[in-house]
């Protein structure tokens, strides 16, 4: 029996509480729909910021109202943190001559900063009402201090302040119109109220910047209070004032010897940089890979080959080879046998296609620079020829071939008989007789250059196969920049500058390309 | 009997609690749904406009000066730009489509205060004219905000009657005719929309 009056006694209990909980979360909704059927709910837009110290950002005071008024005025507390909110922008309703900002001593809010925003219509006649959401004001609020977890918060209720004269008056923020029509005018107080949490953070260290550091490239930088940058943007990369002469090569680092001149042109980096004239030196072994038909190399000082040749050096070929070796001669479009910069054209895509239509794709093959051979093609200076010997693994075909042969910047071109000249658009190649050694035979594609121009595309940056409006623009970005600071990519040429002429082996590109699309 | 009562008693009275919580529940939950509706449409709108302002930075077009065409006569077609906002273009590549068996097209030229084409063709093999305007030296072409320049101008002779279309193509025809207009400095392809021109042949 005691038990189970207990248990009533709980269930009663429980009962009371949820009549309680239901009363408070019903007058809550009430109030809700007060403001947004006939009241008002100030808030702000945004409820949180975060700035920096020294940093402004603009917020808005807000009212949603459920009836037409003619002016609001809303008092707001802020932290010390920010500045003292002078500017105030007035929404587009409220008269700029009447509507005010003035600053409140409230009691109980020692340590904060207060004020009210009176937003007031104009007096004129047939000024319109406001209604609906309202913006009231724009505040400008400025950072003077770090501090976080403060909030612009809006009084609600009456409260006291002192007034000029050291007075105590009651204030209250209220919405004022004529919204009884028996009564001129009266005021209503706000349902809800938002608040706007404040964040200030550091500005960080400032720096003033001082004289460039030689070694480093980049301006020295002291932390100061007149500073102005921080100190990435400090320290920028600079011209060192110190100019070099180029001297001969150490092939032994792959790098010029410099020496500080005042007739010198470059910095020390630009002077010391390698290129096809001064590398690493290396020295064949007599080790002979009989597969690839290069020979085996190590650095050495004394050399002055480099590793290429080292590589591609007489007596050593492919013997027995299990594959077919594909061998032909190439051109780059301006790239002479002095293109100090033609180092990354050695790298090419090949696709080599068999008259049953099976390819091979191969990638990272490298053409090695033949000396002293060059290729008159009626451009004012005759071409480089370069040298491309392959072992065509798993491909047993050997006649009926064509290649498409693709440069780091270079569409890829389409060649399918010996001494081609002209796009070549049968479907099956005529590249025969290929042997498994390096007796096959060489093929020369030199009448034909390469199409140069793919040097970006408009999605990732990279080249994409296509030469178009965006590659032109990235060469003419390009043009005229410090040489050694060229972008690579751009220089068409491999002459270590990006001009106009790079623009014209791009255009000569768009009306040579073959594949007959248009 | 006395005990079946005390029994409904205690269910009956939590269920009862229950439904009272959830009803409160539900009415304030309502009237702060509505507030957040409000909200979402504002940003909704203010998102969609700026949306459109991204996509569409430019606005191409082709047009015609007349709008009945005859068979045998000839026409010019000018493709025209506008910018929504002032832009700098370095480089262009204008692919037009046509119907090759309808038309008869010759008589390519460039727009005012542009260079002569880089390259440019007029293919009656896939029906394109092609045109890559590329700005020499360091200048740009300037495209003021809401003024409306001309990019390239053809001859139009229609060979049969009909409707047809003139369109600014996008990749449909090859994989690289694709038209675009490239910013200076940026290198970046600049969004635009594209209004089609059709025209009624009649004999």
């Amino acid at each position: 029996m005691k038990a189970q009056q207990s248990k009533l006694l709980v269930l009663v209990v429980l009962l009371v509480s949820s009549m309680i909980a239901s009363l408070i979360l019903t007058q809550q909704s009430q109030e809700l729909r007060r403001g947004a059927a006939g009241g008002f709910r100030q808030y702000f837009e945004p409820t949180s910021v975060k700035i920096k110290v020294a940093e402004t950002i603009k917020v808005k005071s807000m009212v949603e109202a459920g009836k037409e008024f003619d002016s609001a005025s809303v008092i707001i507390c802020y932290p010390d943190y920010i500045e003292k909110i002078t500017d105030v922008t007035w929404g587009a309703n409220f008269s700029t001559k009447e509507s005010l900002l003035s600053d409140l001593e409230l009691i109980g809010h020692e340590g904060e900063r207060c004020a009210i925003l009176d937003s007031v219509i104009g007096q004129e006649a047939g000024a319109p009402k406001s209604n609906g959401i309202v913006e009231l004001a724009t505040i400008t609020l400025k950072g003077l201090k770090a501090g976080s977890g403060g909030s612009i918060k809006v009084i609600k209720d009456v409260v006291t302040y002192k007034n000029s004269v050291g007075e105590t008056r009651p204030i209250v923020g209220e919405v004022s119109g004529s919204f009884d029509p028996d009564i001129t005018k009266n005021t209503e107080r706000y349902s809800t109220v938002g608040t706007l949490a404040i964040t200030v953070e550091d500005a960080g260290k400032k720096y003033v910047r001082g004289a460039c550091d030689a070694a480093k490239g980049t301006y020295t930088c002291t932390e100061s209070d007149t500073g102005t940058m921080d100190l990435a943007t400090c320290q920028a990369t600079c011209e060192t004032t110190k100019k070099y002469t180029r001297g001969t090569c150490n092939y032994s680092t792959g790098e010029y010897n410099c020496t500080e001149s005042g007739t010198g042109t470059m910095t020390l980096d630009e002077c010391k940089k390698a290129d096809s004239n001064c590398y690493l030196g290396y020295a064949k072994t007599t080790n002979c890979n009989t597969t690839t038909g290069d020979w085996e190399c190590q650095k050495d000082a004394t050399s002055t080959v480099s590793l290429d040749k080292c590589k591609a050096q007489t007596g050593c070929d492919i013997v027995n080879s299990e594959s077919y070796v594909l061998r032909f001669k190439i051109v780059y479009p301006g790239v002479r046998a002095t293109g100090e910069c033609a180092e990354e054209y050695k790298k090419l895509s090949l696709i080599v296609e068999a008259p049953d239509g099976k390819t091979l794709a191969l990638k990272d093959v490298v053409a090695v620079k033949i000396d002293g051979e060059t290729k008159d093609t009626g451009e004012d200076k005759p071409l480089q020829v370069y040298k491309v010997e392959v072992p065509l693994k798993d491909f047993n075909y050997s006649d009926n071939l064509s290649v498409v042969v693709k440069g780091v910047k270079h569409l890829g071109v389409r060649f399918g008989v010996d001494a081609q000249k002209a796009c070549y658009n049968k479907t099956v190649g005529q590249l025969s007789k290929l042997t498994k050694d390096s007796k096959s035979p060489l093929f020369d594609f030199t009448g034909m250059p390469l199409l140069a121009g793919d040097v970006g595309g408009p999605n990732s940056g990279l080249p994409d196969d296509f030469i178009n409006a965006v590659d032109y623009t990235l060469i003419k970005n390009a043009q005229n920049c410090a040489k050694d600071k060229c972008p690579p990519q751009t220089d068409l040429n491999g002459d270590c500058a990006v001009n106009s002429a790079d623009s014209v082996f791009l255009t000569n590109s768009l009306s040579e390309k073959c594949g007959g699309m248009y | 009997m006395k005990t079946n009562k005390k029994d409904v008693l205690f269910w009956v009275i939590p269920v009862f609690a229950v439904v009272i919580i959830f009803q409160a529940v539900v009415l304030v939950n309502n009237a702060l749904g509505k507030q957040t509706t409000i909200i979402t449409t504002k940003e909704a709108t203010k998102t969609a406009v700026v949306d459109k302002v991204i996509e569409d930075d430019l606005v191409l077009k082709l047009v015609t000066p007349d709008k009945a065409w005859v068979v045998g006569k000839t026409y010019k077609v000018t493709l025209k730009a506008s910018a929504v906002n002032q832009k700098l273009i370095d480089a262009m590549d204008l692919y037009v489509k046509y119907d090759q068996l309808a038309m008869t097209v010759s008589g390519l030229v460039q727009g005012s205060g542009l260079p002569k084409p880089a390259s440019s063709k007029i293919s009656t093999k896939t029906g394109l004219v092609v045109a890559n305007l590329y700005i020499p030296g360091t200048s740009s072409y300037e495209l003021d905000k809401g003024m409306e320049k001309d990019l390239i101008t053809f001859n139009v002779v229609p060979k049969k009657a009909g409707d047809f279309s003139f369109q600014i193509d996008t990749g449909k025809v090859s994989p690289d005719s694709v038209t675009m207009l490239v910013e200076a400095k940026t290198a970046k392809v600049i969004p635009f929309a594209a209004e089609a021109l059709i025209v009624k042949v009649s004999k």
